[in-house]
């Protein structure tokens, strides 16, 4: 564990340096978390009109739930980025030093590249949940920041499990663009109250689960749905992502047959 | 015929064939675009139950906008711009550059193959979807709206192929595509009809180019607007963003070094 950790500063403080070198890479990554982050936050702000509430959530509780979207994906972003080069590795045979090594293939994708632009993301993300939360009462409560922290990780944790699952379909499927861009689609919507469904809709968001992501810690830290009980709920849904991730992963490197055998 | 307009046709009619052979990933497009569409009728939904007058809109003008941007959206997805920088890149672009077709004429052909086909598998889902939702248009300008659709499409295209130039001084291309395709869909007006907009923003808005990007086509496709002068501004910025096109091309190509070419 102590080497994992040593491997991954270095290639932290590598790629870090990488990016910061190459200014024109920098800035326009800036200007992509900018440009991405301000719209989809003023889509809400906006979509709220002149009642300034969707579904019995004002905008506060909006943006809130906005910035929890954002800070979940910024683990998936700075750390596990690579998962966008699966596809690639499975065609070229690249992917087969992944068996070569005795560490989890979810732990060696992390260990491929640290992307940068993850940091910046979840400074946005902790700004807009601090915007969105300030004129809530629980904001005061001892137990607030904790529980943001626990319930944010096992939000980050679930998004995680979510993208690696889309990116693995790569083990049976040659082309993985369309799985990719129906999961960015479906957990874009996740940044809304699930209330705004009907009850299938509500049915298909606790499954996937996408609810979890920012619905119910939202619930948990504004509103008056228990946190004990949200907590554990959360855990189980990491827990049981993760292990679908695991067993879907190590399935699909049973299956595959790289280039050259 | 002249030469180029033959070669032009025979690489649009190449690229269809390319394109459609890959059915099973069409197909997950299309249903993850209707899932999407299904969605966005209950949010909707929940932001006219609270507020029946929305920006001045009924539930099904604004759901009939959205859902027509989006879809045009998808269908006009050509990826110019991560094509065109990856050749760049690679190096792949002087063996185009030998060829007797202008490069900007090439890459508008392989996106008509490739938005053609996006159409025939977009279009019966957002029919499909209308239909459920017991959208009809009202009163569509199909003699301003068919201009208006080529004139938007050639206004994206004109957008994708001056970013896949930024291929020359990015390596990480996500940030400015990213920043193009929020910004686009925001100030364009498919993720929320401009009419939600403040008064001073639309203000602004009658002045720049955004808005031709999908509220002028969408709005005669929806009968929202039957006045003449949006296509006209639409051709004019048209001509306008023809000119940065080659302009920009020409620049590229004087500066273009490909090693080993």
């Amino acid at each position: 564990m102590k080497r994992y950790y040593t491997l991954f500063s270095r290639l932290v403080i590598a790629d870090t340096k990488a990016k910061l070198a190459d200014r024109a890479d920098f800035f326009l990554i800036m200007l992509g978390i900018a440009s991405t982050t301000l719209t989809s936050a003023a889509t809400v702000w906006l979509l709220a009109g002149s009642t300034g509430q969707i579904a019995g959530w004002d905008r506060g509780g909006l943006i809130f739930m906005q910035g929890l979207m954002i800070v979940s994906y910024s683990l998936q972003s700075a750390c596990f980025n690579a998962q966008y080069w699966l596809e690639t590795w499975l065609k070229d045979g690249n992917f087969l030093r992944f068996y070569l090594r005795p560490i989890h293939p979810v732990v060696l994708l992390s260990l491929e590249r640290f992307h940068p632009q993850g940091i910046p993301l979840f400074m946005v993300g902790i700004a807009y949940c601090v915007f969105g939360a300030q004129h809530y009462a629980a904001v005061h409560a001892w137990w607030f920041i904790p529980a943001f922290i626990v319930l944010a990780a096992l939000s980050a944790l679930i998004y995680l499990a979510i993208n690696l699952i889309a990116a693995g379909s790569a083990f049976w499927m040659g082309d993985t663009f369309p799985v990719l861009m129906t999961t960015g689609r479906l957990t874009e919507m996740a940044r809304y109250p699930v209330d705004i469904f009907p009850a299938l809709g509500r049915a298909v968001f606790q499954v996937l689960p996408l609810a979890v992501l920012a619905y119910w810690p939202a619930q948990a830290l504004l509103k008056d749905t228990s946190l004990p009980a949200t907590l554990v709920g959360m855990t189980l849904f990491a827990a049981t992502g993760l292990w679908l991730l695991d067993r879907m992963w190590k399935a699909g490197m049973r299956r595959y047959e790289g280039a050259g055998g | 015929m002249s030469r180029h307009l033959r070669g032009a046709l025979a690489l649009i009619r190449i690229n269809f064939k390319e394109v459609v052979q890959y059915r099973s990933s069409l197909v997950l497009l299309a249903l993850g675009n209707g899932f999407g569409l299904w969605l966005l009728f209950w949010l909707w939904g929940a932001l006219f139950a609270s507020n029946p007058g929305r920006a001045g809109l009924s539930f099904q003008s604004a759901l009939l906008h959205v859902a027509v941007a989006q879809t045009l959206f998808v269908v006009v997805q050509s990826y110019t711009d991560w094509g065109f920088a990856r050749q760049i890149r690679s190096g792949a672009v002087a063996t185009y550059l030998t060829q007797p077709l202008a490069l900007p004429v090439r890459y508008f052909a392989l996106a008509c193959g490739r938005v053609a086909v996006h159409a025939l598998a977009h279009i019966p889902v957002f029919l499909l979807f209308a239909w459920w939702a017991g959208l009809a248009p009202a009163d569509t300008h199909w003699l301003l709206a068919l201009p208006s659709l080529l004139l938007a499409f050639v206004l994206i295209f004109c957008v994708d192929f001056t970013i896949g130039l930024a291929g020359f001084m990015a390596a990480d291309l996500w940030g400015i595509t990213a920043s193009k395709d929020a910004l686009l869909l925001f100030l364009g007006g498919a993720y929320l009809p401009i009419a939600f907009f403040p008064e001073a923003v639309r203000t602004v808005m009658h002045w720049l180019p955004f808005a031709h990007f999908y509220q002028t086509p969408v709005a005669y496709l929806t009968g929202e607007s039957s006045a003449g002068l949006p296509l006209l501004q639409q051709a004019l910025w048209c001509v306008a963003f023809l000119g940065l096109v080659l302009l920009a091309s020409r620049h590229v190509q004087r500066k273009l070094v490909v090693f080993g070419a």
